[in-house]
């Protein structure tokens, strides 16, 4: 998914060296969170931050 | 969470992975796409099976990680992943994306020797600790990676609340 904010925030981990081995980095590039939200925090995907996901339960932050 | 957490786990194509707690299934397809790469012969591919207790969660997952196209590599499971899914073991790697009150004893049993398991280890709420757990001729040793904030783990053996 060609995503610009997306590959922004994965360079970002790749500088801090919180990614390190390529084909993680690979993967993680190619499966962005944005199809994983529900609608109404579909917005913040790019956000390095846990959102609710329902049933008191939350998705990961790319890295916090 | 998952760039750590993918890093810790030192994954690599054709591993079979098992997760507990699929959440959004976000994180079972980042780990897909490294064990069974989409440009790498299917013959090849590792396999993620991942653990949900909540029904509707579950659900949610299934459909997410089907519309992202990783349906062929990720197997969704309802049920109580504190006892482990002992029909795929064993495994390359388990992680568990909720903090449990100690290490369940069923993912020891069913990770490979030679495997690692992440998991964070805490209270309910709070911080927890963030363990790399690795079993190599049966024995098995913790290393501590850091601080970190889950939901908590429940079922068997996760807490009770």
């Amino acid at each position: 998914m060609e995503n610009k904010a997306w590959e922004q925030l994965v360079q970002s981990l790749i500088r801090q060296r919180i990614l390190k081995s390529p084909h993680v980095i690979r993967a993680l590039r190619k499966v962005s969170r944005e199809q994983f939200l529900p609608e109404r925090v579909k917005s913040y995907a790019n956000v390095d931050s846990p959102f609710p996901i329902g049933f008191g339960q939350t998705i990961s932050a790319p890295h916090c | 969470m998952v760039s750590i957490m993918n890093e810790a786990l030192e994954l690599k194509a054709g591993h079979k992975v098992l997760e507990i707690g699929a959440g959004s299934g976000w994180h079972a397809s980042t780990i897909a796409e490294t064990v069974a790469p989409s440009d790498m012969a299917k013959e090849k591919w590792g396999h993620v099976y991942t653990v949900e207790i909540v029904k509707g969660l579950a659900e949610f997952a299934r459909n997410n990680v089907e519309r992202a196209g990783y349906g062929n590599r990720v197997t969704i499971v309802h049920g109580d992943g504190s006892q482990g899914y002992a029909e795929k073991a064993p495994y390359d790697r388990v992680l568990v994306t909720a903090a449990a009150p100690d290490i369940p004893k069923p993912l020891i049993d069913q990770l490979k020797n030679g495997g690692v398991l992440v998991i964070p280890v805490g209270g309910l709420y709070l911080y927890q600790t963030l363990f790399r757990v690795r079993k190599v001729d049966d024995k098995i040793t913790e290393e501590n990676l850091g601080g970190v904030a889950f939901v908590p783990l429940t079922g068997k053996y996760g807490h009770r609340i």
